[in-house]
């Protein structure tokens, strides 16, 4: 398990510093002067000048790369061009609610998901199976903006049950706190559950046809015992993979559902910080994200291993 | 001796195809948005931009079917050309995934090497960063409109093909047929594009077919967060964000682009599915 481990992270380590070179190559391409979006156009040239210099704006491209990586190396993403603040600790303090709705998300996505699948499979081809498998396809043909503007509509606008948008710590209210998560949880959970529903369908179903299924039905097993009792464990193995793809697709859907409900994590963070050409902010908002979906698969292919004992560390 | 002549599968494809009726509603719906689409500025009732300040947000009536928007502007018209921006960036993105990762993973799979290792090695850091991220910082860099958007669709979306079309050629290369082509003194160009490319069309079509949900998908939310193709040409993203400013008002400015959304990129997805069953039933379900 440790050699494993080991391995994994030596060839994500190189993959990580690539990617951060084309994340600082990325976004140094972004046209337009920072100098000049900061100190707005009646600034003299002389006080562009000064500016650039302060910012580091001067200096060779790679000299500027290696100021910055050499940073991150000791968890230093450079300050904001705009704000003025590191911006470490701008992204740290609005990590809480993006974790916190993905992990939302997902628990609902399973909740939902993974009975629907089982009973779909159970049903195979029957009329409940036909119209899960309907639901579930539109559930993944509906972009998660759209299904968050239609939570709004009718969770806070008809039923008026939820806040429209906003957010309370959970160290503040934890009441309240869930009454602000429920829309943008169950706005992306919508699509996610759509996944895995169709996800644990097909691996049940071809569990299902194993042998070792077959002796147990013919032990005269009924059907519930049969599929809870042995199916259920196979079945979950590609579940688990997909749902580790699915914690980073959150990470990134963040940043319209946190938009739109004006939820301050790092996804709105992100989108303001585009369209005001924080190009450090950017750039740390990016690498973070990324160094989340790498951290996320890890720990999946280790649970993975965990859960199916047939699969060995090589 | 069952055949596995290229034409017999098509056409076994095609008559299980033909049976699937929610393919073929879907088929008969995208035929009509994009004839629509096409023949927009003849079929659309009114001016899409036409501003009239005394018709400002209208609910649904017989002489407005869809209503108006803030401004007064006929939302059906809209609508209608609306999917223009969303059809072109979906088809274009998953042709040009679709040459350029086709391509890519034949030569990739075929050769193997070096050739292989470096194919694999990009397809690799491309694939490490979340596809929406990628696009989203592509298109920040090079400024909103269609030309980069598509651009960096195309970054995100041809890894996967790439990736797939590789797996195709892996599995065929060793195969008798293959060997017996390079024994005759085949050269390497005429194999792969007579006897490796027609065997590894079916999953990669079928992946072409989703990576058009997929890129219209992004486009729509790209659009909607602002970094799509800039008014006053409608798109459906940013339709539905116009629509939010009013949505307790008018919430059909919202429904109305956001069912064109829900019902276009179901139907092409429901068409990718279906290919998917008709080609290989096994795969039935997944994804």
């Amino acid at each position: 398990m440790l050699v494993y481990l080991a391995r994994r992270l030596l060839t994500l380590v190189p993959l990580w510093i690539l990617c951060a070179i084309v994340i600082f190559l990325l976004v140094h391409l972004i046209p337009g002067d920072p100098a000049l979006t900061i100190a707005g156009s009646g600034a003299t040239e002389e006080q562009l000048d000064l500016l650039r210099a302060d910012l580091g704006l001067d200096l060779p491209l790679p000299v500027r790369f290696w100021r910055w990586f050499s940073g991150l190396l000791v968890g230093d993403l450079g300050t904001s061009v705009i704000l003025r603040v590191p911006v470490a600790s701008l992204l740290l303090e609005r990590l809480a609610p993006t974790l916190q709705l993905a992990v939302v998300t997902t628990v609902l996505s399973i909740t939902f998901g993974f009975p629907v699948g089982l009973v779909a499979a159970v049903q195979r081809g029957r009329r409940a199976d036909r119209l899960l498998m309907a639901l579930a396809a539109a559930g993944l043909a509906v972009p998660s903006f759209l299904m968050a503007i239609l939570m709004i509509l009718a969770g806070a606008v008809y039923l008026d049950w939820f806040p429209v948008r906003g957010y309370v710590p959970l160290s503040e209210s934890p009441s309240a706190w869930a009454l602000h998560m429920v829309l943008p949880a169950l706005s992306y959970a919508f699509v996610q559950a759509s996944a895995v529903a169709r996800m644990t369908r097909s691996s049940c179903l071809e569990v299902l046809d194993q042998d070792y299924v077959r002796t147990a039905r013919s032990k005269g097993l009924g059907p519930a015992r049969v599929v809870l009792k042995h199916a259920v464990r196979n079945a979950l193995i590609p579940v688990v993979t997909l749902l580790g793809l699915n914690l980073g697709a959150i990470l990134v859907s963040a940043v319209v559902v946190e938009t739109i409900f004006g939820i301050p994590g790092v996804g709105a963070l992100m989108v303001s910080a585009i369209f005001k050409r924080d190009y450090t902010l950017v750039q740390g908002g990016v690498l973070l994200t990324v160094t989340l979906f790498f951290l996320v698969n890890l720990i999946v292919d280790v649970l993975y291993r965990a859960l199916d004992p047939r699969i060995r560390y090589g | 001796m069952p055949s596995t002549r290229a034409s017999d599968t098509a056409d076994r494809a095609w008559r299980r195809l033909a049976r699937n009726r929610i393919a073929l509603a879907s088929l008969a719906f995208l035929a009509l948005v994009s004839a629509a689409a096409v023949g927009a500025p003849w079929v659309a009732p009114r001016d899409p931009h036409l501003h009239d300040l005394a018709e400002r947000m209208k609910p649904p009536a017989p002489g407005r079917p869809m209503g108006t928007d803030r401004y007064g502007r006929d939302l059906l018209s809209r609508v209608i050309y609306a999917p223009r921006v969303s059809l072109a960036v979906g088809l274009s993105v998953a042709l040009a995934s679709l040459v350029v990762g086709g391509a890519a993973g034949v030569v990739a799979g075929y050769r193997g090497g070096v050739t292989d290792a470096l194919v694999m090695r990009t397809i690799d850091l491309v694939l490490s960063f979340p596809g929406m991220i990628l696009a989203l910082t592509m298109v920040a860099v090079m400024g909103a409109g269609l030309h980069s958007m598509v651009v960096a669709l195309v970054v995100v979306y041809t890894p996967p093909l790439a990736r797939i079309t590789r797996a195709a050629v892996l599995s065929l290369r060793e195969l008798d047929f293959v060997q017996a082509a390079r024994a005759l003194g085949g050269s390497d160009a005429a194999i792969m594009l007579r006897h490796v490319v027609p065997g590894c069309l079916a999953p990669v079509v079928v992946q072409a077919t989703l990576t058009v949900v997929y890129a219209i998908r992004t486009e729509v939310t790209l659009s909607f967060i602002g970094l799509g193709v800039p008014p006053p040409t409608p798109t459906l993203g940013q339709m539905v964000q116009e629509g939010t400013l009013v949505l307790r008002q008018a919430p059909w400015v919202v429904l109305m682009p956001g069912l064109v959304i829900g019902l276009l990129l179901f139907a092409v997805n429901s068409v990718g599915d279906a290919l998917r069953d008709a080609w290989d039933p096994r795969l039935r379900g997944a994804r």
